[in-house]
């Protein structure tokens, strides 16, 4: 069954979080964490009387999209009215693009297990994004929707691919390169509670296609994708059709229930919005836009790799979140060392991040302090060990390292004195080990181990494993007995 | 052209009932069908019109890129304005009815 082809299409909703107002009217584009409903003027409510008056900042931040992703950008665009009754929408229809969206036919080169993939991207095109909906429990159980509409009319870049990739693990790395572009581009940021969001189509087989709405983050869509696969397989398996529907990515039990069936599919009944007027889009706009673009994922990568001597995975590693890429090179720009500088950003602070849940941004520290941190280390004041702890405070407190390794007492013992001191003290209180170490060279890592543990973790323990073994060979020599 | 060729069912107006959400009686229907067919009928003069060579209207007022700069204006609506006409509330939330 494993070898059945899987075409997967995605849809994806970006707001542009870049700009200070909502798409066709003069609200405020910050509406999360606000009471319900108070972010909201007769034009997004579609209150009579009102008319949208177009954001150009919008169609310039959609235009570096599009051209980011390789489209061709139509010289004339039009909005449509998308109707549909349903209460995330207080006028019943959404303003979108129909015929004559902004751009068409571009792709983007994604990287999966070292293999290069290109996904065409169908088209991207403008739209406003529709007011959220609350359910009380689940949605399938819910016994009525709360509505709020503070979100209604945030700009919207809705990115439609062809069905190009196989696999989920293909559907994630587009969705991770998207994201990283529009980072690049800073039109939208990620990070953003509900900022991106995707509709997927999926079809075994060349079978039925069945469409899942609504996932509300990028990270659920491997997910969502990998249940859908199996509850279709098993249908196939078992002899049993997949039927033509659109499913609800249920995130909380992780599975995709059924919305509704082909008969009752949609017929969004377009037509040309008649309160807005065409946008010509003019060549030399395109260029002066084109011209603005910042470096892109892609060749940000190939110069990681180029400037820092970075393999190709740790610059994918990096750029796969803007920030953490800038932060590497701020760090590697004063500690000057990249090869170190990469590998503690992308193993050490990335590992807390995640382990965090917290983004690059919520660090309550700069690269400035990190690199004071590995200047500590290269001038052999704490160990790597200790660095590493050292780290796991700086995310949890923002302290100083200094004043960490103060405050906690670390620094590096290396001197073979100070050393000398624990090892007798070790050697009194493991007499047994100690006989043990004299017979056989094995034992004499158990005792560096609690030598160790003695310094909490802060001698070197090369050193520590010198004098320990020094001491043993006297004590052998004292009773006449050859080193082991 | 093709336009010209369409007529009210009654599998059809069931359909556009069903995307208006609207219920209609059976003498409702026979109302309906009978007026939304004449309305088409009289729009079909319409179709005679020669428009080869003529280019595809959005906007009878001929104007292009008619759009404001991204600056915040105006003053919200209070949430007690905002929800003044909604039927049904509920903290501050439009109350809906349950959606599946």
């Amino acid at each position: 069954m494993s070898g059945l082809q899987v075409k997967i299409g995605l849809e994806c909703h970006c707001q542009v979080t870049s700009l200070k107002t909502k798409m066709f009217c003069r609200c405020s584009s910050d509406y999360r964490g606000k009471p319900p409903n108070v972010n909201v003027c007769p034009t997004c409510l579609g209150l009579p009387g009102s008319l949208p008056y177009l954001n150009r900042r919008a169609v310039e931040e959609a235009l570096k999209v599009a051209l980011a992703l390789n489209c061709k950008i139509n010289r004339k665009m039009v909005f449509y009215r998308k109707n549909y009754f349903y209460p995330d929408l207080s006028k019943n229809f959404q303003i979108s693009q129909y015929d004559f969206p902004l751009a068409v036919d571009g792709y983007v080169t994604i990287n999966v297990n070292g293999r290069e993939k290109t996904i065409r991207i169908r088209r991207v095109h403008m739209e406003e994004d529709p007011g959220r909906l609350v359910y009380k429990g689940r949605i399938d159980t819910s016994p009525y929707t709360l509505v709020d509409y503070n979100r209604m009319g945030i700009a919207l870049i809705e990115v439609v691919t062809e069905p190009d990739m196989e696999s989920p693990a293909e559907a994630k790395a587009f969705l991770e390169e998207l994201r990283s572009i529009l980072e690049h581009l800073e039109v939208s940021d990620g990070s953003l509670e509900g900022s991106m969001r995707c509709d997927v189509n999926i079809s075994i087989a060349g079978g039925t296609r069945v469409e899942i709405k609504n996932i509300s983050s990028f990270k659920d869509v491997e997910k969502a994708l990998a249940y859908e696969i199996m509850r279709q397989r098993n249908l196939l398996r078992m002899g049993r059709e997949v039927k033509r529907e659109t499913r609800h990515w249920d995130e909380v039990r992780g599975i995709t229930v059924a919305l509704r069936a082909k008969e009752e599919e949609m017929d969004y009944r377009y037509f040309p919005e008649p309160d807005l007027v065409p946008v010509e889009i003019s060549d030399d706009f395109i260029e002066k836009v084109r011209s603005s673009l910042p470096e892109l994922p892609s060749a940000r990568r190939a110069r990681l790799v180029e400037q820092y001597n970075l393999t190709e995975y740790e610059a994918r590693v990096l750029t796969a979140d803007k920030q953490l890429a800038d932060f590497f090179e701020k760090l590697a720009s004063i500690h000057g060392k990249p090869k170190v500088d990469c590998s503690v950003v992308i193993n050490e602070l990335l590992r807390l991040l995640n382990e965090k849940n917290i983004e690059v941004r919520d660090l309550k520290f700069t690269p400035k302090e990190v690199a004071d941190l590995l200047f500590m280390v290269d001038e052999g004041v704490v160990s790597w060990k200790s660095a590493k702890y050292i780290l796991r405070r700086m995310v949890e407190t923002g302290e100083h390292p200094k004043k960490i390794a103060e405050a906690e007492g670390i620094r590096r013992i290396s001197s073979v004195e100070e050393i000398e001191k624990f090892v007798s003290k070790v050697f009194e209180e493991h007499k047994g080990d100690v006989e043990a170490a004299i017979k056989d060279d094995k034992v004499i890592h158990r005792l560096v181990g609690e030598v160790l543990k003695e310094t909490r973790m802060l001698a070197d323990p090369k050193i520590t494993f010198q004098v320990v073994s020094k001491r043993i060979r006297e004590l052998r020599a004292e009773r006449g007995l050859a080193s082991a | 052209m093709a336009r010209s060729e369409l007529t009210i069912t009654p599998e059809l107006l069931d359909h556009l009932s069903n995307l208006a959400k609207l219920k209609l009686t059976e003498e409702e229907k026979r109302i309906f069908i009978r007026d939304l067919n004449r309305i088409l009928e009289y729009f079909n003069v319409i179709d005679e019109v020669d428009t080869s060579g003529v280019d595809q209207v959005f906007h009878i007022l001929g104007l292009t890129n008619t759009m404001r700069e991204d600056e915040v204006g105006g003053e919200p609506l209070s949430q007690e304005q905002a929800l003044s006409n909604a039927a049904s509330k509920e903290e501050g939330y439009i109350k809906a009815p349950r959606m599946v």
